[in-house]
């Protein structure tokens, strides 16, 4: 999906999604001798990446950011507009980890917010990147891949023209295999960290965010996605990464 | 204390000097673009075939003559950082002009925003070949690939690489296809290989890559009459376009060769790993000026938009090479990469410069 030459603003399309189920907020579900809880670590740090990019000129320019919630259902806390439009509201929480209607409120969200800026902007392909600590769950039981690997396809289907590239990042009890069938593959890789067993959740969340400040300048400077792995996580999914580097 | 505008007198000099040292036709053989590489090869220089004079250009206002060209909404500031070393060869402006044939030639390249705040070299390069006897003019424009650190020598390891193996190329290949398009493209790969090998460095884990750049060549012969053949190939996103300055409401521009470039959608093609990637395109050259031009000019000129419109009024005679430089260096929001363009204009007895 190259872009044909158009001439126009370019806008690059950033999806935050985050996970706010209860295992990001309730101190039960915290190992112990956890310092600080994710969820906590994300309220503050959302507002300061968007303030980062803010402050960087060349990045205000071009990015549009929008952050997603997800627990029992997706919301959008913040809906795609440049980093130097937003006005915040307060994050919430919730209790589920219901990946299957996250993405297939991704699909709508991306088509409605893509087509719209298509008609003023030359739209660079979405990245989406997925921030998660839990399996997913309904809140009655878990939920088998089979319903969520269906809205997840349609997501990343060639056939939509807004197919966003995602990053998946994992901490918590989520799976090293679920990541890698969340992620998407680029440049032979398939872009899904897992944190370290031994991090602290609050510090991984933490780097997670400067890695998408990084990410997302990087991205717009070299017009091609570039992701550095956080620190306290490593690349999950296979070991070509490390033999490339 | 009174006098000229400090920007004014700045152009003034540029304008001098440039005029001095660039007047009258191409070196032939030269390699434009890296001060220390520059190397003039002696040899009888033919004449300029005029198809038409053109007058010299009126004289511009200071506010014409400084600044770049605005084609929208104009980006937001931002601090320009001084490389940790600067020199010629690591200029963040350059400019070219001359004559070969009935052809004006102009270059303008630039740095772009993003890499001035980051303190970051120029990663495109260029080259122009004239053949000392007139047979051929040979432009190539490389650009480092973003996201691969040392991008900026391997678009620099690529033209020199053309300009060494070009005119044995010619020698012994007609570029009509691409199998004769081939050889050269695979050894310009292999050179960047050799030259940026050891360069890696610390990189992204992703969207990384080893040291690599696109490049696009034309070749345009000499002697053409009413018309040139002209002969053109790119591996990745640096395009070859004709812009024609007779469309109605404005200019129009005609990507030559097939779009889009096969890179998908994990990036551009690029030497030394693209040579499959291989496009090519073969027009006799009656109309138009033809630009060979790296994405960061190229991406900004589309059907209608202020720049292509722009381009009708400015570019009906060649500008001279500060104006180009202007030019190539418009402002537009969301656009802040380098940009760099070789610029041909036929049947022009080129007198800007004079």
């Amino acid at each position: 999906m190259r872009p044909m030459r158009t001439g126009r603003e370019r806008a690059f399309p950033f999806y935050v999604v985050c996970d706010v189920s209860q295992s990001m907020w309730d101190p039960a579900f915290q190992p112990p001798g956890q310092l600080v809880l994710p969820f906590d670590v994300l309220r503050e740090a959302i507002p300061n990446l968007l303030f980062g990019l803010e402050r960087n000129a060349t990045v205000a320019e071009a990015a549009m950011i929008s952050v997603i919630t997800f627990a029992d259902a997706p919301h959008v806390h913040l809906g795609l507009m440049r980093p130097d439009e937003v006005v915040l509201p307060t994050l919430e929480h919730g209790y589920a980890t219901d990946y299957a209607a996250v993405f297939r409120d991704l699909r709508t969200v991306l088509s409605h917010d893509c087509e719209g800026l298509a008609k003023t902007h030359d739209v660079r392909r979405p990245a989406v990147f997925f921030l998660t600590d839990g399996q997913p769950d309904t809140g009655h039981g878990p939920q088998p891949e089979g319903v969520w690997a269906a809205p997840l396809a349609q997501l990343t289907a060639p056939a939509f023209p807004w197919r966003p590239q995602i990053v998946a990042f994992g901490l918590g009890d989520v799976e090293e295999r679920t990541l890698c069938r969340v992620a998407t593959a680029h440049d032979a890789l398939r872009l899904a960290f897992m944190a370290d067993a031994a991090a602290d959740s609050g510090a991984v969340v933490g780097a997670i965010m400067h890695a998408l400040s990084v990410a997302i300048a990087d991205t717009i400077t070299r017009g091609k996605l570039v992701v550095q792995a956080p620190a306290g996580m490593r690349l999950a999914c296979g070991a070509r990464a490390t033999a490339e580097r | 204390v009174s006098g000229p505008p400090l920007a004014a007198v700045l152009a003034a000099a540029l304008t001098g000097a440039l005029a001095g040292a660039l007047a009258g036709t191409l070196l032939p053989g030269a390699v434009a673009r890296f001060g220390a590489h520059r190397r003039p090869v002696p040899g009888p220089v033919e004449p300029v075939t005029a198809a038409r004079a053109v007058e010299p250009p009126p004289p511009v206002t200071e506010e014409q003559a400084i600044g770049p060209l605005v084609v929208g909404r104009p980006p937001s500031p931002v601090a320009c950082r001084l490389l940790p070393v600067s020199s010629s060869a690591t200029a963040s402006f350059a400019a070219e002009a001359g004559a070969f044939d009935d052809i004006a030639v102009r270059v303008a390249s630039c740095r772009g925003r993003s890499h001035m705040e980051r303190a970051e070299a120029l990663q495109d390069a260029y080259v122009v070949l004239a053949e000392p006897h007139g047979a051929w003019l040979v432009a190539a424009v490389a650009d480092g690939v973003g996201g691969s650190p040392n991008g900026a020598e391997a678009a620099r390891a690529a033209v020199l690489s053309v300009a060494r193996r070009a005119p044995d190329w010619l020698a012994a290949h007609d570029p009509s296809g691409v199998a004769s398009w081939r050889p050269l493209f695979a050894g310009v790969a292999g050179d960047v290989e050799g030259e940026t090998r050891g360069l890696d460095g610390p990189r992204p884990l992703l969207g990384g890559d080893r040291p690599a750049t696109t490049l696009a060549v034309l070749v345009a012969f000499g002697g053409g009459g009413d018309a040139h053949r002209v002969c053109c190939a790119a591996v990745g996103d640096t395009e070859v376009l004709r812009v024609s300055l007779a469309a109605p409401g404005g200019s129009r521009c005609w990507a030559l060769l097939p779009e889009p470039d096969a890179g998908g959608d994990e990036g551009v093609s690029s030497l030394p790993r693209g040579v499959d990637q291989l496009r090519c395109a073969e027009i006799e050259w009656s109309s138009g000026v033809l630009l060979v031009a790296s994405d960061g000019f190229a991406a900004a000129l589309g059907p209608g938009n202020a720049l292509e419109a722009r381009l009708a009024g400015l570019w009906d005679q060649p500008p001279s090479p500060l104006e180009l430089l202007r030019h190539v260096d418009f402002r537009l929001a969301t656009y802040s990469d380098d940009r760099t363009v070789v610029a041909l204009w036929r049947g022009i007895n080129d007198q800007r410069l004079s």
